[in-house]
């Protein structure tokens, strides 16, 4: 392929890349341009330098104690932290039925189709019903658990429980959506006849996925980590605002439901860009680990 | 003694087994959802949409505007004007309306035409006639009830309330048989949800903008990312794979904070309220690239290298290898971007104030005012919304192919 | 190799026979579809010469009936005017963006985030036609006080300048089913009711069953806060005032209410998104409910056939009601500020204000008295809204009130769901909006 000259390279670039610099990457550094302004929406921007990030990275001292200058923050990327603890566990599962909804079965187009129902009906009314499921008195989950004799917790007004409801309702309406079919796909690319040598070789089923099927798949699981990290981070916006309206006391306040407010809110657009910014270098920062960590299923081969 | 221990094949086939089951039930819960919502959609407004023991639609005593098949003759029937012997009861039941809802009945009937806050108001005095006691303990009124249907009139007593129908819903019997033909009788399954929020809300338009904005952004995107993907995945130039990062980084900045830069800036360009607004600038994102990237990268080379050295340009590898191979990535990616646009509110909101342009998301949100929702009208408009979306992924699934039939290597 | 080709070649003619086709009908169906939404884009809907306004308001279909209604009559008072009511859900995320980007609409809709926009400039200053075209009026005087912002004059002094007229008062009250009241035995809400009243009465109303599980609630809220003279901050927005003991006294009661009493669930935050309270309340659990004057066209229509009413919060140290408005304003950013005025005036008019009755105290006095006291129907003690008509407690229209009340808001949610004592939850909600008004008033000196 060295052959190829880079005027190729750009013929094939070319009608990506003049709408993507436009229209993508300009927005971009003009939201990065902004972290470093105050902007209240009405009024110009003001140059203010690095102040956005002072006030929201830095610390003071509080008489003797150390405090955070803005300990919401950290407090809501935490929260955002730990609601993406449940990644893994929708990767496993979407990993685990695009295996098995990829074996030829009757019916397996049918079950694909289920499983992808609440990706398609996700929404704010499907939304409003899980609001109502989790109700503490009258909910349906509260009474089914009170039929087995438990005494359900308050859930979404629940401070401990308002997270693992969010995380239990993502996993149960992520993990036939777009993840499973990105894996079908990449399961899809793996040649069959390599699974046929194996066979006769005599690997078993556990063999089989693990020398073949899982490094096969590592660039579509690469994909799927990164997208669901970038999701992950940006995550909680729909759920915050219909369900919780980022609470109680800021329990279900994510980093994304923050930028919201303060970039709608409160006309804080430059902080707003500021926290987006911040958020840009972690996400970025987990992305190259990978890359490097995982290096071989980055480059070509 | 039999040997109890179960060989490897059956071992398999009670595995098989168990996960189908599990499979089933788990299934079955997605679908719940979905149920509730087509089920809701049938609803009147007055049920009640969210108590999930009243899932299934009741027949409802009350009235509805889309009860009425032709206004102004129910109008002027109301208002004694079409010559029957019924007249008389019709005329209690117009003594019953508040005054200026016999205005308005006037009015229609003469005009020939009514708005929809002429509806609504008729409507809700109708319904509060329903709910007087006198109207069912009236002899006349429960002569016409049973005349015309066979329902006896009035509890016996003794009789226990169950074996009777609310009267409520005698009520409604009653206005029923008062006009028949002008009125459909009380049902349970409010099909005609649907034609309302089709034609009131200007949704069939909402339905083509949607179509037509969807199909741009998404053959935008499939095209132009699998081009670039191309270019990313194996050829091979100065700084390619920091230009990837590039396109990669842009993904991870929240949409939050680029939308009203990009408003501005299509604002300079003089696109707002515009379809290319809603288009173009959607189509560009780094999504389809990073994915079909990663894609390319999983085929093998040696298909590609066989084809160099048969003499393809790249673009004939591009052509002829890879976007075969290629099928159920850009199926996904299709259907991801589909969806992705299908459904997308908030972008269509910011950047378009003419409700000609509105896609259907935008449209749908005005069932939704400040305080209360029109459960049955969104669910039904949700339902019109979904319909497309699983048609798409139905037929997306031929493309999911498995396996590539590499026989030809061996050849 | 060309063997290789040559099979790639077959191959590919069977997988791909069908997809051109596909991809053709497609390609026809968008083409003929985006021709025909294109072609029949409304072009030229408004003549040339004439002015035209735009009017932003939300979705709500009922007030845009009445909405439509006012701005046809007054299109056939000015013809040289045409008017646009453009309806849009997510109001003030639109209205931001297209202030930002220079494309502002004449007139909007405005509720609870007045302060926000007036203080950063969106609204046209109003005080000198007003006064010119309204030397008498009938509005509540405190009301349209709720519309004035201080601003610095050209010779120096800070003066209040008026900003908008509301043609609407929202307020929070007790919305109560009689039925229930009558079947417990328990007397009716009245005017003067006491906080003693009011526990005595959702203690009798609150039903258990056999396993001690509550089937009826006797409240579901919270007993606001402005009765116990409890305050966000003071009325400049410069001082927080939540860590008093009034606002300690307040939490400390509620957290009674449902821990103690238990006569109530955990309260959650009383919010727009929470379309359950009408089926609740329809379906018999609670006797008693926080109300807003907003609910109250789905109450009218989803409480018909139940026998319930309203009441009046009861008195704890103060008495009075909670309030916000609803107002139509006119933009900074509108390019025809008379004509627009012309249609602004329409919208706190008494024609206007007669027809909005329906959901919100009409701001003229006359309007108020005529439609509350004359009220028949449901519910039938609408008229206590007029008689609370002065005693109202609005959140001080201060700058930044959104944030300072967004993060005191999140202390009581604290001391709901018992992360916090009510003490702990005010010292630091204090605190923080100490260091939010500082950062604020930074950021205004340099703009400025």
């Amino acid at each position: 392929m060295n052959r190829h000259r880079p005027l190729t390279a750009l013929a094939f670039l070319a009608p990506n890349i003049g709408g993507f610099a436009v229209f993508t990457l300009i927005p971009v550094v003009a939201a990065f341009a902004l972290s470093l302004c105050d902007w209240d929406l009405f009024r110009a921007p003001t140059f203010v330098g690095l102040r956005n990030f002072r006030d929201l990275l830095g610390w003071h001292l509080d008489g003797d104690s150390f405090a955070w200058n803005d300990p919401l923050f950290w407090k809501y990327l935490g929260n955002t932290l730990f609601i993406m603890t449940a990644i893994p566990v929708t990767m496993a599962a979407s990993l685990f039925l695009a295996l098995l909804l990829n074996r030829p079965f009757r019916g397996r187009y049918l079950f694909r189709t289920i499983y992808f129902v609440p990706t398609i009906c996700a929404g704010v009314g499907l939304l409003l019903l899980w609001e109502n499921l989790f109700d503490a008195e009258f909910g349906l989950i509260n009474q089914t658990l009170s039929l087995i004799g438990i005494d359900g917790p308050r859930w979404l007004l629940d401070y401990n429980w308002a997270k693992p409801a969010l995380m239990i309702m993502k996993v149960w309406g992520e993990m036939g959506g777009l993840s499973m079919i990105i894996y079908l796909a990449g399961l899809q690319g793996i040649p069959q006849e390599l699974y046929e040598a194996a066979q006769i070789d005599g690997a078993s089923a556990r063999g089989r996925f693990r020398h073949i099927t899982w490094p096969m798949l590592a660039p579509t699981t690469f994909f799927v980590f990164i997208t669901s990290i970038i999701n992950g981070f940006q995550t909680g916006f729909n759920m915050a605002y219909v369900m919780t309206r980022g609470g109680p006391a800021g329990a279900t306040t994510t980093v994304d439901y923050y930028i919201y407010l303060h970039g709608f809110r409160f006309f804080n657009m430059g902080y707003a860009a500021a926290i987006a910014v911040v958020l840009f270098a972690i996400i970025f920062t987990v992305t190259m680990v990978n890359w490097r960590f995982g290096g071989r299923v980055v480059s070509y081969g | 003694m039999a040997d109890f221990t179960m060989t490897s094949t059956a071992r398999r086939r009670a595995a098989n087994a168990l996960s189908y089951i599990v499979l089933s039930v788990v299934g079955v819960s997605m679908l719940i959802p979905l149920a509730w919502m087509v089920l809701t959609s049938l609803k009147t407004s007055d049920a009640s949409a969210l108590d999930l023991s009243q899932a299934v639609p009741q027949t409802s005593p009350r009235i509805v505007d889309s009860d009425v098949r032709d206004w102004p003759r129910f109008c002027a029937a109301l208002t004694g004007r079409e010559d029957t012997a019924q007249n008389e009861a019709r005329g209690k039941i117009r003594e019953l309306l508040p005054e200026p809802v016999r205005a308005i009945l006037d009015k229609v009937a003469q005009t020939g035409s009514s708005s929809l806050m002429d509806r609504a108001m008729v409507v809700s005095g109708l319904n509060r006639v329903i709910q007087h006691e006198q109207l069912w303990l009236d002899p006349d009124m429960t002569a016409q009830l049973s005349d015309a249907t066979g329902v006896s009139p009035g509890p016996s007593a003794g009789e226990p309330d169950e074996a009777q129908p609310t009267y409520l819903h005698r009520n409604r019997a009653i206005l029923d048989a008062l006009f028949t033909g002008h009125v459909t009788a009380a049902h349970r399954f409010h099909v005609e949800n649907y034609r309302t929020v089709l034609t009131e809300n200007k949704l069939i338009r909402a339905l083509l903008n949607s179509f037509f904005i969807t199909a741009l952004i998404t053959a935008g995107q499939v095209f132009t990312s699998s081009l670039a993907a191309f270019a990313f995945a194996r050829l091979h130039f100065a700084g390619r794979d920091r230009i990837f990062l590039m396109y990669l980084g842009t993904l991870m900045v929240p949409v939050a904070v680029t939308m009203v830069p990009t408003f501005i800036l299509l604002r300079e360009l003089g696109w707002i309220d515009t379809y290319a607004a809603l288009t173009i600038p959607v189509m560009f994102s780094a999504y389809g690239t990073f994915m079909l990237r990663q894609f390319f990268m999983t085929l093998p080379a040696s298909l590609e290298e066989a084809a160099i050295l048969d003499g393809c340009s790249a673009f004939g590898v591009y052509r002829h290898v890879v976007l075969p191979l290629s099928k159920p990535a850009l199926t996904a990616l299709a259907i991801i971007t589909f969806m992705g646009s299908w459904r997308s509110f908030m972008w269509p909101l910011i950047v378009s104030h003419s409700e000609w342009l509105q896609p259907l998301p935008v449209a749908l949100a005005g069932f939704r005012d400040l305080y209360g929702v029109e459960w049955p009208l969104m669910m039904a408009g949700s339902v019109i919304m979904i319909v497309p979306m699983l048609v798409v992924f139905v037929v997306g699934q031929r493309y999911f192919v498995s396996g590539i039939t590499v026989g030809a290597l061996k050849g | 190799m060309s063997s290789l080709m040559n099979s790639w070649k077959a191959t590919r003619c069977g997988g791909f026979s069908l997809t051109p086709l596909v991809l053709a009908l497609l390609l026809i169906a968008t083409g003929s579809c985006g021709w025909y939404l294109v072609s029949t884009l409304p072009r030229d809907r408004f003549a040339e010469g004439r002015v035209h306004l735009v009017v932003l308001t939300h979705p709500d279909l009922r007030d845009y009936a009445y909405f439509k209604a006012t701005v046809d009559r007054f299109m056939r008072e000015h013809p040289h005017i045409t008017v646009e009511v453009r309806r849009t859900p997510e109001l003030y995320r639109k209205l931001a963006a297209m202030i930002a980007g220079k494309a502002a609409p004449d007139l909007t809709w405005m509720g609870y985030a007045f302060s926000e926009f007036a203080d950063r400039g969106a609204f046209l200053d109003i005080t000198d036609r007003f006064k010119r075209d309204y030397p008498t009026h009938d509005f509540l005087p405190h009301v349209l006080k709720w519309y004035q912002v201080r601003k610095r004059m050209e010779d120096g002094t800070i003066q209040p300048r008026q900003m908008g007229v509301p043609y609407s008062i929202d307020m929070t009250f007790v919305v109560y089913n009689r039925r229930l009241f009558d079947e417990a035995d328990v007397p009716h809400p009245t005017n003067d009711w006491t906080f003693d009243d009011f526990l005595g009465a959702a203690r009798k109303l609150t039903v258990r069953d056999e396993d001690g599980r509550v089937v009826q609630w006797g409240f579901r809220g919270v007993v606001p806060m402005h009765l116990f003279g409890a305050e966000f901050f003071s009325a400049d927005g410069q001082t927080p005032l939540c860590n008093t003991p009034e606002m300690i006294n307040y939490l400390k009661t509620n957290v009674a209410l449902f821990r103690e009493h238990r006569v109530m669930p955990q309260p959650g935050r009383l919010d727009e998104q929470r379309l359950d309270r009408y089926e609740l309340f329809r379906s018999g659990k609670f006797a008693m409910m926080q109300f807003f004057t907003g609910y109250l066209p789905h109450a009218a229509d989803k409480f018909a056939d139940m026998d319930w009413d309203i009441a009046l919060d009861p008195k704890v140290k103060r008495r009075g009601q909670w309030a916000s408005s609803g107002a139509i304003l006119t933009t900074a950013q509108t390019k025809h500020p008379d004509e627009a005025w012309l249609l602004c005036r329409e919208f706190f008019g008494r024609e206007f204000q007669q027809l909005m009755a329906y959901r919100g105290l009409p701001s003229d006095e006359t309007v108020a008295r005529r439609a509350y006291l004359g009220h028949v129907g449901k519910p039938q003690n609408l008229k206590v809204l007029y008689e609370t008509r002065n005693h109202l407690f609005p959140t001080p229209r201060v700058p930044n009130a959104v944030e300072l009340t967004e993060i005191c808001l999140q202390g009581h949610e604290a001391v709901w769901a018992q992360r916090l004592t009510p003490e702990a939850a005010m010292a630091q909600a204090e605190k923080q909006m100490r260091d939010t008004i500082r950062k604020n008033n930074e950021r205004r000196q340099r703009s400025e």
